[in-house]
């Protein structure tokens, strides 16, 4: 008999997900690391926060990362007004772990991300890391805030972060594939 | 009651021309029984000839419905504007209006949504082909948040939709057709933000009717553009008797099994005079459950399923996620592992064995992560129980035992309740090879 064919044709597909409060910079994180133009569904703001950025996500951000020839992953950026939750959880399906992004500079933030976090904590008790966008450096103090803030302890990575740049941006992800790679075999991981 | 009469004798447009121009104010009730014996019953609210609001089903909270839909309503202000209607007593409507009272919802959307509503509520009403009208005077509207609307510009917009709705009616036959994405496409797709928002829904299961309840968009507004990506070939309607395009291309390559020599697997066919004329036997796992092979995409899952409960459960320490090898290793290195285990795992690997293998069959091409479709929301308890009884019939739910659920096939998985209903799981196949290889890869960009 001849040998069976063993050629991955279709591939394997994973998922991250980017979440955190308005206007915390997560289009902008997944246009940076994206290899492909970034199919983002942005409309207009009307309101009130239209002081703080034109355009906001409204349905997702959706990005890819090509890691090689059988696997890709995706980055899926979900609206960050609170009115558009109702795409949380479609967003959520089958994800490795998410990113929470939050703004260094708009600690009123804060709050709206905690309600994100405990909401995607709900949805799946997966891996995530906190990421601190526009700011170089992570005082004590700010880890402290958001620590306690988000009711995390110190298993879960906060780490600075400039969306803009791509070598923090792949330091964000590689932290969080780390965190899974820990929970998958604690013994062997490292970062 | 001043003023009442039949449909079929007095047309609603007539009815509408009439209270519009004696500047009447109360509420048009309408109700009619369909052939099939399902009563249906809407109304429109006048105030002074102008239309203010309108419902083709005053079973449901048609207007917040939309208003949920569109994503501009939270929890807490929902369920406040529900507890200050349900204590009023008075009747079920009023929700649309207490959101605005609250300061809950913005007065110019919920406007717009209102008059999209009276839009699409009378465009309903009009298609009635028969039923009973009653004008009952003076009635206010409940849900009156600001908006009235001449009569002639409704009868007018109204007409352009049934002009309209003829050739969407064509495209998209039914409000239980279902939709499902197509593998390939003939050209770059393009598409606007609110098509997008639509498709985003579309996972080939939902019905038309599911995707006009999570928008809360209105029939005519999804109906259109679905049938528009229909027609650029951005969404098919799915016909659920055909087998999709895996399973034509899974079809035709059984067909060279012969001359290859390799394991027939496929058996997805249509019809029996395109079987091959020599099939090999279907084999049976080690319980004796005849295996999945047939059940096409259920089946793929259904294997897949077991798969990962057998990983799950039986353990995997496979460094290689893609060989038959790799998990038939895996399940020798778990001699020593339970009876269930060991079952789950016997089952796994007749599974394996007899399922279609995709990756043999299936082009190159990236495609986005679709996981198995959970609910997003309540779902009708007659529609679930109807989904049971045709997975039960299609084998794919294994009779529950007295040692634990049913353990067979996704269909058994989606339908059980688990714990905490809202919990979405990751995807267990997630390993070390993988994530070491998605380090190595972010790392290397």
């Amino acid at each position: 008999m001849a040998p069976r064919n063993r050629r991955r044709h279709g591939g394997q597909a994973v998922k991250i997900v980017v979440t955190g409060p308005f206007s915390a910079g997560k289009t902008t994180l997944i246009r940076t690391i994206s290899e492909i133009t970034v199919l983002s569904t942005e409309r207009g703001i009307t309101d009130e926060t239209r002081a703080q950025k034109a355009q906001t996500t409204v349905a997702m951000d959706f990005g890819r990362i090509s890691i090689d020839r059988d696997l890709v992953l995706y980055l899926f950026g979900t609206p960050g007004q609170e009115r558009f939750d109702f795409m949380w959880e479609v967003l959520g399906e089958g994800m490795l772990g998410y990113v929470l992004l939050v703004d260094a500079n708009r600690p009123d933030s804060f709050r709206e991300a905690v309600t994100i976090n405990a909401a995607f904590r709900a949805m799946a008790p997966v891996p995530f890391v906190v990421a601190v966008n526009r700011t170089e450096t992570l005082t004590d103090e700010l880890d402290s805030a958001l620590r306690e803030a988000l009711d995390i302890g110190v298993d879960v990575p906060v780490l600075a972060c400039d969306a803009t740049d791509k070598e923090s941006v792949k330091s964000v992800l590689l932290a969080l594939l780390y965190a899974l790679l820990h929970e998958v075999e604690p013994a062997t991981a490292h970062g | 009651m001043n003023l009442e009469g039949s449909l079929d004798a007095f047309g609603l447009s007539d009815v509408f021309s009439l209270l519009a121009m004696t500047t009447k104010s109360g509420a048009l009730r309408l109700r009619r029984t369909a052939s099939s014996g399902v009563n249906s019953a809407g109304v429109v609210w006048f105030s002074s000839g102008l239309i203010t609001g309108a419902t083709a089903d005053l079973s449901r909270q048609s207007l917040t419905r939309r208003l949920v839909g569109s994503g501009i309503v939270d929890d807490g202000a929902l369920r406040s504007a529900v507890g200050r209607v349900q204590s009023a007593g008075i009747d079920r409507d009023g929700v649309a209006k207490a959101l605005l009272e609250s300061g809950a919802v913005e007065p110019d959307l919920l406007q717009a949504a209102a008059s999209d509503q009276i839009l699409d509520a009378v465009f309903d009403l009009m298609r009635w082909a028969d039923g009973d009208f009653a004008f009952e005077m003076d009635a206010s509207n409940p849900d009156d948040v600001g908006v009235s609307i001449e009569v002639s510009g409704i009868i007018e917009e109204s007409r352009a939709r049934e002009a309209a709705w003829i050739d969407v009616s064509t495209i998209i036959p039914s409000p239980d057709s279902i939709l499902s994405v197509p593998v390939v496409l003939s050209a770059d797709p393009v598409v606007s933000r609110d098509e997008w928002a639509l498709l985003a829904l579309v996972d080939g299961r939902r019905c038309v009717r599911d995707l006009v309840d999570l928008t809360g968009a209105g029939q005519f507004a999804v109906v259109s553009t679905l049938a528009s990506l229909v027609r650029r070939g951005l969404l098919v309607v799915r016909d659920v008797a055909s087998a999709d395009h895996v399973g034509v291309v899974e079809r035709r390559l059984s067909l060279l099994g012969p001359l290859e020599d390799l394991e027939v697997v496929t058996a997805r066919l249509d019809s029996p005079a395109e079987a091959p004329a020599e099939l090999e036997p279907i084999p049976e796992s080690n319980d004796g459950r005849s295996s999945l092979v047939g059940l096409g995409d259920d089946a793929d899952d259904a294997a897949d399923q077991v798969d990962r409960t057998a990983r799950a459960e039986g353990g995997d320490d496979d460094d290689d996620d893609e060989s038959d090898e790799d998990f038939d290793d895996g399940s020798g290195d778990d001699d020593d592992d339970s009876e269930d285990a060991d079952g789950q795992l016997s089952r796994s690997m007749a599974a394996r064995r007899s399922r279609p293998s995709r990756d043999d069959v299936v082009p190159d091409r990236s495609e986005p992560f679709l996981p198995p479709r959970r609910r997003a929301q309540s779902e009708r308890p007659a529609a679930r129980a109807e989904a049971s009884a045709v997975a039960r019939a299609s084998g794919l739910v294994a009779v529950p035992t007295a040692g634990g659920p049913p353990s067979v096939g996704s269909a058994a998985v989606a339908l059980e309740e688990s714990a905490d209903p809202s919990a979405i799981e990751r995807d267990p196949s997630i390993n070390r090879s993988l994530l070491l290889r998605l380090i190595a890869g972010v790392r290397g960009l």
